[in-house]
């Protein structure tokens, strides 16, 4: 708890109460028999929100309605690349009930900056000039009705001149491929992506618009001493969030030149910051309002309909509403493809020695965040290990398909599936124990990871030991086949993990007491299901006494609510956590005197808890938050405010080297064991047992934890088992949830094991650290690799549909057989 | 979804009297399970929908004389906790909690079930093998035809435009029949089968007097093929002659690639599913498969 002003430090062990420190000791405090107060820090909480939510009685920006609200639509292209010849929306415009049709060459004509991008400024609400991807909205309109917007689109007409298109990265980076996009041209909002990218304007001469190198030790000399070296190449398709609640975002512009935005987006701070530039306004003059999510997973980050849906109600001079449909959540973002090849060398004692990394990231046709993707998974490319030696080439490639962006663990997910597959096959052709290999290989406190950052506060040795215990691992084999099925195997496997958190990155928070002793606390950290509110809630419980049913979360609104980076990257908790831990703090230091005064004792000697404060030697007079504050106002009246700010600060990066001494504010880790049952007739996979251990450095709700953990880990199934994006000539050829298969309830392993690992980190609220995201990083490699140990056969490209399956089970008996 | 008048009969006369009036920019509507998928998906767009639901009677289960009769607005829920469908059918019972999921089989009706004619559909194996037929209502026809007749192709039956399914019938299954139906989903359970196969069999002694086999979703309608069933009636059963059965049953599908299975796959996973149906049919009706 270092640079907290709690003075109320947690114990380690024995959650559930604390023990007060302060002038007066515990030895008095023993003797009055009230030596503690219940402590809600490491407590279960169930989420303030659940009961609500699961009654419908949450709101979502879909739920907005404003008066003369009109409904906004996207016509979209055809064609995977292509100049746009002509669009004539003269048709469409003079139907009754629209409001307003707009094009690209619109865009161009209003005094707005049409050009947007986290990474590069590459993407525009609407095609100017060229189409890039089937899909590409090329115009909008905004009518009365969705019915009306949709038969308006289909008045419009479009002439594209078709170019020839590429759908692979690998195509996609040779001489001659089609250029998709001229020009690379930095957006410069993002520190670290400032640094990388190199803020100039250039005219772009391939398909990679971004590579990230990581040079460490001699990765040759290094191939060259192993003992054994292994090549491989990996990938996935790309797949998508599937989040229940679409897209949505209402604008409405006030007073003339007000811009105030509804919208379902991770990243409130970073949409007003945006929209300020493509309007030419000041930051003051942009609110940006975000109510609940029904999910992100990093589908809902930077923009995406708050351009289209401010433009359409600037030109309509109504609010507009734009959501999309599900097709159209196919077309708008989606989780990278990977193409990793590894060459690992390893040495007769279970070292590895040196591991070259070359790694094709499908961005798609814009870049969105696949950049930043590319560079801070590349940090751990390699995986978690202490190797001396290693290169990694890690390029982002743009092809004629729908935009890559952020997806929960920012693709680490996909170069984990890599780097964690071949260390099994590594292990099993070097007769090695998988757990064992790995065990010795891990990186440990105070090892110095590849990008030359030392490692602290990561306890993914003690994660692996947890999951593979708690499989049994290394217990004796089940019974397999059994004799009345034998055609059911069963097998078992691990995989691990590490990420550096988003660094450099601020988080702040306001926290109110009102004139009755409740409490507002303001901050911009989306509430999407992953239990922010709650988690927020219960630090400022703690730290103030105030109890739980007196505090209420202001959700997002620029106007009202301070700055965060985004909500994405397993940050809520350490940052913004700590920044309302420190706002609450600054209010205490207005309290504690009110009280001290009241209670005639030391600020020092004060105690609260369950919305109290008292004495610590006088604890049958105690008061109530609201008598301090009608003390301090002298009525039932006033505000108290604490402010928090909390900032990470990082070494940039080399650029030809990747090292840094400082490229993290913390790592994130987490482990999975599976034990699965192959039908080797059909090659069905079913999992029999999943567990998943992450190390959270101090669980604040160890309920929430658990269920982030489970819901990371059944969503890792999904593109694991059966998800994946079909394309065919580029077009999109299941968007939609009747061939587009998640997992449902009835593909829950039989056994669930989510687990907590807790290696507290000194700068997190308690010791808490990010962990949202590490449940879901190693859970394909662990269940392929379980497959592998049941049939003796290795699908390496994802999902693990059962026709591949049983398709390698059979080439693994024809080899058996020769 | 476009706007659309609905009409809503309160007799199968003036349904059908409402069909012939609006020819084929009708569609007729029961539970909506499937049609509201379509029309949201723009994939049909009719300006009339003819609604069914509120027809008096239509969604009766009754026994008959050891078989059932069922009124086509029947929700497959319903039939699912029918007592009478469970003493009569128990393996049409299992079949039914497995089709879709439970918000499915509360709003799809057995009527609209069987004239959407879908070859993923779970049911008409089961019908198909139990020997059901159909009573069907229009302005030139009012009769029963047998299921195998109704369903013609891919979305397809022998309804003109203007019949109405208003029933189904199960005539008994006589004494002595085990039966039961499995289904594979590649996928996820929730998912259209990749195939679906019913089996029945009454055996006489070690031998089986008769036997049929049924497979959905791997053709363009349920697949039976009556000379694989000739090779196992009337002989005691092998494990290689099932194995010869389910062989030909995979030769004789005509399974569509898509995300569930190319040819090749479904073709594979027929030929288990087969062998496998009849095998837990033949456990249940205490035979065993000889080596």
């Amino acid at each position: 708890m270092s640079g907290a002003t709690s003075p109320l430090p947690v114990s380690g062990e024995g959650v559930g109460e604390r023990a007060i420190l302060g002038s007066a000791g515990e030895g008095h405090l023993g003797a009055t028999g009230v030596s503690a107060v219940p402590t809600i820090i490491g407590t279960d909480q169930p989420r303030l929100e659940s009961v609500a939510k699961v009654t419908g009685q949450l709101e979502f920006v879909d739920n907005l309605e404003l008066p003369g609200m009109l409904h906004g639509m996207l016509l979209r292209s055809l064609v995977a690349h292509g100049r746009i010849r002509r669009v004539d929306a003269s048709r469409a415009r003079r139907l009754p009930g629209v409001y307003a049709v707009l094009t690209g060459a619109d865009l161009l004509a209003m005094p707005i900056d049409p050009y947007t991008g986290p990474a590069f400024k590459d993407q525009t609400p609407l095609a100017i000039d060229k189409v890039r991807y089937v899909g590409d909205p090329i115009a909008a309109v905004a009518a009365v009705d969705r019915e009306t917007a949709e038969e308006a689109l289909e008045l419009i007409d479009v002439e594209i001149e078709e170019l020839p298109a590429v759908f692979d990265v690998v195509a996609a980076l040779e001489p001659g491929a089609p250029l998709i996009s001229e020009r690379l041209v930095p957006a410069g909002t993002f520190a670290d992506l400032i640094e990388l990218i190199g803020g100039e304007d250039v005219a772009a001469t391939s398909n990679a618009c971004f590579q990230y190198k990581l040079r460490r030790g001699d990765v040759e000399q290094g191939l060259r001493r192993a003992d054994r070296v292994f090549t491989h190449t990996f990938s996935n398709p790309p797949s998508q969030h599937a989040d229940l609640e679409y897209h949505c975002s209402v604008a409405q512009w006030t007073g003339g030149d007000k811009l105030h935005v509804w919208s379902a987006t991770q990243s409130p701070s970073y949409v007003r910051i945006m929209l300020s530039n493509m309007f030419h306004l000041p930051e003051s003059h942009v609110r940006v309002e975000v109510p609940y999510l029904g999910g992100g997973f990093g589908s809902k980050l930077y923009m995406k309909l708050e351009p289209i849906a401010s433009i359409l109600a600037r030109a309509a001079g109504r609010p507009v509403k734009v959501r999309l449909s599900r097709r159209e959540e196919f077309l708008t973002i989606t989780k990278h493809g990977l193409t990793a090849e590894l060459r690992t060398g390893v040495t007769n004692d279970g070292r590895i020695l040196a591991r070259d990394c070359r790694i094709m990231w499908d961005t798609g046709a814009y870049a969105d965040i696949g950049p930043r993707v590319t560079h801070k998974s590349g940090y751990t490319s390699a995986g978690p290990y202490d190797i001396p030696n290693v290169r990694i080439d890690s390029f982002s490639v743009y092809t004629n398909k729908p935009p890559a962006g952020a997806f929960r663990g920012f693709g680490i997910m996909q170069v984990c599936w890599a780097y964690e597959s071949q260390m099994d096959i590594i292990a099993k052709e070097m007769g090695w124990d998988p757990v064992e290999f790995r065990l010795r290989n891990v990186l440990r406190e105070g090892d110095v990871q590849a990008t030359g950052t030392t490692v602290s506060s990561m306890g993914l040795a003690d994660c692996i030991e947890t999951v593979a215990d708690a499989i049994g691992m290394r217990g004796p084999r089940p019974e397999s086949p059994p004799s009345d099925a034998p055609h059911l195997v069963r097998g078992r496997g691990i995989g691990c993990s590490m990420k550096a958190v988003i660094t450099p990155s601020a988080a702040e928070a306001t926290v109110q007491m009102h004139a009755d002793g409740s409490i507002s606390i303001l901050t911009s950290a989306v509430e999407m299901g992953q239990g922010s509110d709650t988690l927020l809630s219960q630090i400022v419980a703690e730290e103030l006494g105030v109890r739980m049913d007196q505090i209420s979360v202001v959700h997002p609104d620029t106007d009202v609510t301070p700055y965060d980076l985004i909500s994405a990257g397993s940050r809520t908790t350490f940052h913004m956590g700590k920044a309302v831990e420190i706002a609450a703090g600054e209010l205490r230091e207005q309290i504690w005197p009110i009280a001290a005064e009241l209670l005639d004792a030391a600020p020092a000697e004060l105690v609260a808890g369950d919305g109290r404060i008292w004495a610590v030697s006088v604890p049958d007079h105690a008061l109530t938050f609201g008598r301090l504050m009608t003390t301090r106002f002298g009525m039932r009246a006033g505000t108290l405010i604490g402010n928090g700010i909390f900032e990470t600060h990082h070494a940039p990066t080399d650029h030809e080297t990747g090292q840094s001494e400082n490229v993290t504010a913390h790592w994130l880790c987490g482990a999975t064991a599976a034990e699965v049952e192959v039908d080797v007739e059909t090659g069905k996979v079913r999992i029999v047992d999943l567990a998943t251990a992450v190390d959270v450095g101090k669980a604040i709700n160890p309920f929430a934890c658990r269920q982030q953990i489970a819901g990371a880990s059944i969503q890792g199934t999904g593109p694991t088992l059966m998800e994946e994006i079909i394309l065919s000539d580029g077009q999109v050829a299941n968007p939609s949830f009747v061939d587009y298969k998640i997992p449902s309830f009835e593909d829950l392993p039989g056994r669930m094991q989510p687990l907590i690992v807790e290696h507290p980190h000194p700068d997190g609220p308690s010791g808490a650290k990010g962990m949202g995201e590490a449940g879901i990083f190693a859970i394909a490699p662990a269940i392929a690799n379980a497959v592998a140990d049941a049939v003796g056969a290795r699908v390496p490209n994802l999902p693990l549909t059962p026709e591949k399956v049983l398709r390698a089970i059979r080439a693994a008996q024809q080899d058996g057989q020769r | 979804m476009r706007p659309f008048d609905l009409l809503q009969p309160q007799t199968v006369d003036e349904a059908v009297a409402l069909l012939g009036e609006q020819g084929d920019d009708a569609r007729v509507i029961a539970g909506g399970a499937m049609l509201t998928i379509l029309l949201r998906q723009r994939i049909i767009a009719p300006s009339v929908l003819v609604s069914i639901a509120d027809i008096a009677g239509l969604d009766s289960i009754e026994a008959n004389d050891g078989g059932l009769r069922i009124g086509a607005n029947a929700t497959l829920r319903s039939l699912e906790r029918s007592s009478e469908v469970a003493e009569c059918c128990p393996v049409l019972r299992e079949a039914l909690g497995l089709v879709a999921n439970v918000r499915v089989r509360n709003v799809a009706t057995i009527g609209g079930h069987l004239a959407h004619a879908d070859p993923h559909l779970d049911l008409p194996p089961v019908l198909l093998a139990l020997d059901a037929s159909v009573r069907v209502r229009g302005s030139a026809r009012e009769g029963s035809i047998p299921l195998g007749e109704l369903i013609t192709g891919y979305y397809e039956t022998a309804l003109g435009p203007d019949e109405l399914v208003v029933g189904l019938d199960i005539p008994p299954l006589g004494a002595g029949w085990h039966g039961t139906y499995l289904k594979y989903c590649s996928l996820t359970p929730t998912d259209w089968p990749t195939v679906g196969v019913a089996a029945f069999l009454l055996p006489a002694g070690d031998r089986l007097a008769d036997v049929r086999i049924v497979a959905g979703s791997v053709a363009d309608r349920p697949l039976r093929v009556p000379e694989a069933e000739a090779l196992l009636r009337g002989a005691r059963p092998t494990a290689s002659a099932v194995a010869e059965v389910a062989r030909r049953y995979a030769q004789a599908a005509d399974p569509l690639e898509d995300v569930r299975g190319s040819v090749e796959y479904k073709r594979t996973v027929t030929e288990v599913y087969v062998r496998r149906a009849f095998a837990e049919a033949a456990r249940r009706a205490g035979m065993s498969i000889a080596g």
